[in-house]
């Protein structure tokens, strides 16, 4: 199964839950999401997700110059990026478990 | 939003490294990316690109391998930020417009792109870059020197005065200044791309100018373009005033005149001001006169009138005595202080059987 595909579906949650308790930039949170387990997901993914969880007031961005090199753009959860993640949660939790139910072997207890 | 401000990350420890400067390839693949965009609204652009600069530094200080290897082309890496960011992709040719004109350079902009990826991907190549860059500042100027040349050239035919000088100067400086501030304004970007192409046309012109000097210019002028003016003895193109014969002994010779294989008479000059290019005013050598009377220009060495006039002398010899010619035939031209009715004992040979002696015919001590 391509793991691409299923991660489109939940990066949202995922970027959400990696700036949850810390803010961060954004290969910085590629960096997360990767060291958690999710190698496979690509730069532009996630700084587009990024852009767009921001666009839709999810997050916050703050810039902090640097003195050698480029200026970073840092995004923290807000209040809505909260609300949000809460939803994903519980969505995620239902999804999850009817797919384990439905992929389980035949027979096996649950 | 947590109100920790986390600390900003120190590059890699090889960033800048043997390997080239990662910082480097991270402003140019976040360049290319930002054009892949350039279809978008300013402010859209900035909202996805802005940062990536830093966040691509980041990635590059990791490690040495150019980021188009490990990204792919920024092509990619654009439309995977915009379908990430829920942007529609980009149309074909989109800002460019969809002519025929566009979609024909959709090709050729494809090919170039996969091209550059393929250098970018190439071990050498962050290096090369890093070089590239440090002569940058040498291009601006020698770009803004070959832009002040092209017009000066055109206008003035390249004479170098003050004034030519200083639009040189002057236009040096803009074009650094130029340089120095990379401007982002999408026409005033291709006005310097205009300005680079040209520049780079001129530079081969702008050299063979500055390699051959007028002098060769003119000499082959008057050589080859004016039949009137090329009369006379020119010897690896320059024009030849006199002629210094010496005898099969190595002894030089006077009076010895000359004719050419149609018979006529070899003159380095007719004694017209035109045919001396080296001096103005008239020409100060000085004929001979035959025993017929006529006036022979092509009895050498031609005598030579001093300033103030009086009587002509014989010019100094370039060399004095030659080495004698191997297998010579008995000394010839001694035989008497006038010269004898033949001019040579080869006279079946010559052109004219005898030539009317000269009064001046004589054989220098050696």
């Amino acid at each position: 199964m391509d793991a691409t595909q299923l991660l489109k579906g939940v990066l949202d949650a995922a970027v959400l839950a990696v700036v949850e308790d810390d803010d961060g930039y954004g290969y910085d949170v590629v960096r997360r999401l990767r060291s958690a387990g999710l190698e496979d997901v690509g730069d532009a993914s996630v700084y587009g997700t990024l852009r767009r969880l921001y666009a839709a007031g999810a997050l916050s961005s703050y810039v902090v110059p640097s003195e050698e090199g480029p200026h970073r753009k840092y995004y923290g959860i807000n209040a809505r990026g909260r609300e949000l993640l809460e939803t994903q949660r519980k969505s995620w939790r239902a999804f999850s478990e009817t797919v384990d139910h439905l992929l389980a072997p035949e027979g096996a207890p649950r | 939003m947590s109100t920790t401000l986390p600390v900003p990350t120190a590059p890699g420890p090889d960033r800048g490294g043997a390997t080239g400067d990662p910082s480097l390839d991270a402003r140019w693949y976040a360049a290319a990316v930002r054009s892949e965009l350039s279809d978008l609204p300013s402010d859209v652009v900035e909202e996805l690109a802005g940062g990536l600069e830093a966040d691509l530094a980041d990635l590059a200080a990791e490690s040495s391998t150019p980021l188009a290897q490990r990204l792919g082309p920024p092509s990619g890496y654009a439309a995977e930020l915009r379908s990430a960011a829920g942007l529609a992709p980009r149309v074909a040719g989109g800002a460019r417009g969809s002519g025929l004109w566009a979609r024909a350079t959709e090709g050729v902009r494809e090919d170039v792109e996969h091209a550059v990826t393929h250098l970018r991907a190439q071990r050498w190549w962050p290096g090369a870059v890093e070089r590239a860059v440090l002569l940058r500042p040498a291009w601006w100027a020698l770009r803004g020197a070959l832009l002040a040349w092209l017009p000066l050239q055109v206008l003035f035919g390249g004479v170098l005065t003050l004034g030519a000088f200083l639009t040189v100067l002057a236009a040096v400086a803009a074009s650094v200044e130029v340089g120095r501030r990379r401007t982002v304004v999408p026409w005033k970007r291709s006005l310097v791309v205009a300005g680079n192409v040209l520049a780079v046309l001129v530079a081969p012109f702008a050299l063979l100018s500055l390699a051959g000097p007028q002098t060769v210019y003119v000499d082959s002028g008057y050589a080859s373009s004016d039949p009137a003016a090329s009369t006379g003895v020119w010897v690896d193109g320059r024009q030849v005033t006199n002629l210094y014969p010496y005898d099969a002994q190595g002894r030089p010779l006077t009076g010895v005149q000359l004719l050419d294989d149609y018979g006529q008479p070899v003159a380095t000059t007719t004694g017209e001001a035109r045919d001396w290019t080296t001096f103005e005013g008239p020409s100060p050598l000085v004929p001979v006169v035959d025993a017929e009377g006529a006036v022979r220009w092509n009895a050498y060495p031609l005598q030579v009138r001093a300033d103030g006039g009086g009587a002509p002398v014989m010019p100094p010899l370039p060399q004095p005595t030659l080495a004698p010619l191997v297998g010579a035939a008995a000394p010839v031209a001694t035989a008497t202080p006038t010269a004898s009715p033949t001019a040579s004992p080869t006279a079946s040979a010559a052109p004219t059987e005898t030539l009317a002696p000269a009064p001046t015919a004589s054989v220098l001590a050696g």
